[in-house]
């Protein structure tokens, strides 16, 4: 073989090399985290609960905001996460005002909607080695039809645990505060 | 068997012995003129007959051929050496410059590569929830987490996010009711 022809060749296959090296890098560092074990089909049922609070300094919620009123709280909720609503609002006192629950779906989005105006988008990416849900999720704000196009106030990749609930601290309204809790059933 | 440290008496013959002939002999052997005769002559026929057997000295009759065929030898072994390396480095550069043996580097080299990427340890302790990536598409707004192993809650705060408007109706749902909506805020 021609010696400039060989060195050629060798140049290419060590180019390749590099190449599938640098590959395996980008892929490595962009791919999915590696803590996914289990594929998005083989998930079982897993619901999902999203709750709205409303964090203010009202012990009841005034006739004034008629007809506003508490929903029941029958596994109380609001007892059971006020140490973590009161670290995300600093408010004297907080109602429970909206509730939503679904099943994931393997294969598409599933829709939370404590309050029509903030609906949660959360997508189900996997399962972590220690059962943790990975989750894709935006936090939504509706815009009125004139705006033509609602915003997204927050987006995040989250591996969500039974033990551990997520606490958004949303936007202010009226004095207040609005606070949704999503968790694991 | 132990070799016997000599007597006094038996050094002194020995040295005797080991002189000349006609050397005045010792005084302090404790043998009489005739056993120091006697042993003189057996000494000396004992050297004589060790002389008589014993090998010549073997000195090289030619010293300046000697050190030739030396440094003959030195360089062929020498050339032998460098023989067998040079044949190694041949070899070598044979399959260096062969186009499979690149090719198969290469591939090695990039699997080693991509391995050393890829290999993650396993995580199986439970870890509660953590967020892997967060952000805030709203204008001057940031959102962070706070992960608190106290309050059982990861946090997540939005800084700087806008209020939303107190002059719009806010509704709050719940399922387990009839009509599916039993809090309205609004004004």
């Amino acid at each position: 073989m021609h010696h400039g022809t060989h060195f050629w060749w060798q140049g290419s296959c060590w180019a390749m090399a590099v190449l599938l090296a640098l590959q395996g890098v980008v892929s490595g560092q962009f791919s999915e985290p590696a803590e996914t074990v289990q594929q998005k089909a083989e998930i079982p049922d897993i619901k999902l609960t999203a709750l709205l609070f409303y964090a203010t300094d009202e012990p009841e919620i005034g006739a004034d905001k008629a007809p506003l009123k508490r929903i029941a709280d029958p596994e109380k909720d609001t007892e059971r996460y006020l140490p973590a609503l009161k670290k995300a609002a600093e408010a004297p006192h907080y109602h429970l005002i909206g509730r939503d629950s679904a099943e994931l779906r393997a294969t598409y989005s599933i829709w939370l909607r404590p309050s029509p105006q903030f609906p949660l988008q959360i997508e189900h990416t996997g399962i972590s080695e220690d059962g943790g849900l990975f989750l894709y999720w935006i936090l939504w704000q509706k815009e009125p039809v004139e705006v033509r196009k609602d915003r997204e106030l927050v987006k995040s990749n989250t591996i969500l645990t039974q033990q551990t609930p997520l606490v958004i601290a949303g936007p202010k309204w009226r004095g207040g505060r609005l606070l949704f809790v999503v968790r694991r059933n | 068997m132990k070799d016997q440290p000599l007597t006094p008496a038996e050094e002194t013959l020995m040295r005797w012995l080991a002189k000349p002939a006609g050397t005045p002999p010792p005084v302090d052997t404790g043998l009489s003129p005739e056993e120091l005769t006697r042993e003189r002559e057996a000494s000396e026929a004992l050297g004589a007959l060790l002389r008589r057997h014993a090998a010549p000295p073997a000195e090289p009759p030619y010293p300046d051929f000697f050190n030739a065929q030396l440094m003959r030898r030195l360089r062929e072994e020498t050339t032998a050496s460098a023989s067998r390396t040079s044949r190694v480095a041949a070899w070598w550069r044979e399959w260096w410059r062969s186009p499979w043996f690149s090719g198969l580097t290469a591939a090695a080299a990039a699997v080693l590569v991509m391995l050393a990427f890829t290999q993650t340890p396993p995580t199986t302790t439970p870890q509660g929830t953590r967020v892997v990536s967060l952000f805030s598409p709203e204008p001057n707004a940031k959102a962070i987490a706070l992960e608190s192993r106290e309050l059982g809650a990861v946090i997540i705060e939005i800084e700087g996010l806008e209020s939303y408007p107190d002059e719009r109706h806010l509704v709050g749902l719940d399922p387990d009711e009839e009509n599916g909506l039993v809090a309205s805020l609004a004004r």
